[in-house]
This record gives structure tokens, sequence and C-alpha cells, in this order.
């Protein structure tokens, strides 16, 4: 049987959303970005400490 | 541009082949350098940065091209798009920066791999044989990250791909 309503919310977890709003980012797309945040400042700690060197 | 099933289906088995062989030679790339930094047998660590730069410029950059060329061709001619999910959206951002990154790295490989051809290496390129191992890690981790998020696919639209989906259940 369909939903009468098409706003319900069938997954209690997830924020309730109208259709005409515009979506959030997804928590794993943040996290993700923190993450390469701090790969990218371990990898410059490592190269200006001379652990890992770079020639071009 | 949206492509026929037939055509979309030859798209993802050439980026399926591409990017699999490209996660492959960077695999190799990185054991060798590791046997390359860490073996005593001077004309094997000469050997093994040889045959790096013919894998770096005969495999890995075809390789490389091929999976982001078939990659974007996959992707814009479904209604996957580009732009509409983040997943790949992430994909892109991840792959485009990492080809730079191959192609301004490919300097450093010709050159340990010239000196492995003239001399046996010294303590005095241990600096270049620490970056091959650096540079093919960040690779093969990159490489993992993305064919995780194309396994996975996470859900999730960008407000480019919202705005196209309502667009296109209007019209």
């Amino acid at each position: 049987m369909t939903d009468p309503n098409p706003d319900h919310n069938p997954d209690p977890r997830m924020p309730i959303r109208r259709r005409d709003q515009p979506p959030t980012r997804p928590r794993w797309v943040n996290l993700f970005g923190i993450a390469v945040v701090v790969l990218v400042l371990v990898f410059l700690v490592l190269h200006f400490t001379g652990l890992v060197p770079m020639h071009r | 541009m949206t492509m026929t099933p037939g055509q979309r289906r030859f798209a993802l088995t050439m980026h399926v082949v591409s990017s699999v062989g490209w996660f492959g030679a960077v695999a190799v790339f990185l054991a060798l350098s590791i046997a390359g930094l860490t073996s005593h047998d001077s004309q094997m660590v000469r050997a093994e940065y040889l045959v790096m730069e013919l894998i770096a410029w005969f495999v890995i950059v075809p390789l490389c091209v091929a999976s982001v060329l078939t990659g974007i061709v996959s992707s814009v001619g479904t209604p996957l798009g580009l732009f509409r999910h983040y997943w790949v959206l992430i994909k892109l951002l991840l792959i485009i920066p990492s080809t730079i990154v191959l192609f301004v790295h490919m300097g450093p490989i010709s050159l340990v791999s010239h000196v492995a051809a003239e001399r046996a290496l010294s303590t005095a390129d241990l600096g270049l044989q620490i970056q091959m191992v650096a540079a093919a890690g960040a690779a093969l981790l990159v490489l993992l990250v993305v064919t995780a998020l194309s396994v996975y696919k996470p859900r999730g639209l960008t407000q480019y791909g919202w705005r196209k989906q309502r667009g296109s259940t209007r019209a």
C-alpha cells in the first residue's frame, strides 16, 4: 500500500525533511572531509620534518 | 547525453578493468619500492628501480588515464552524472589531484631509474627511495578509498543533484 502522505518519514532515525527542502550534506561527507584534512596535515608534518622528502 | 544499456555496460567494463589494473600496478610498484629500500643486493635494487620506471610509464600512467576517462564517460552518460551524488563527486575530487600528482611524480621515478642505470644507489639516494614508498603507499590508500566508494555508493544527493532530480520529476 502506498503512503498517502508523501512527507511521511518511514525511517524514524532519519530527520524529517519535506520534499521541497534542499538536502543537507550527509554526515559521512563531513567525516570524510575531516579525515582528508587530517591526512594532509600529517603528510605536511612528515614532509617538513624531513621524514618524507619530496624531490621534483 | 544518455548512453544505451550496451554502451553503459561497455564503458563500465572498461572502467572497472582499468581501475582494477591501476590498483594492481600500484600495489606491484609499492612492493618493488619497499624491496628497493630494504634489499642489500645492489644488483637487485638497480633492477627493481629500472622495472619500476617501466611499470610507471607503460602500465600505471595508461591505466590511470583510461580509468579517469572511462569513469567520466560512465557517469556523464548515465543518470548518475558527475556532480549529482556525493560519492561520485568525491571520487572525482580524489582522482583528479591524484592523477596530477602521478604526472608530477614521474620525474623522480625517472630520476631514480636513471641513477640505478648508471651506478649502485647510495645513502645519498635514500630520500628518493623513501619518496617512492611514501607516494606508492599514498596512491594505494586513495585507490582503496575510491574503490570502497564505488562499491558502497553511500547515499547523499548534492544540491545540484537534488535540483536536477526535482526538475526531471516535475517535467
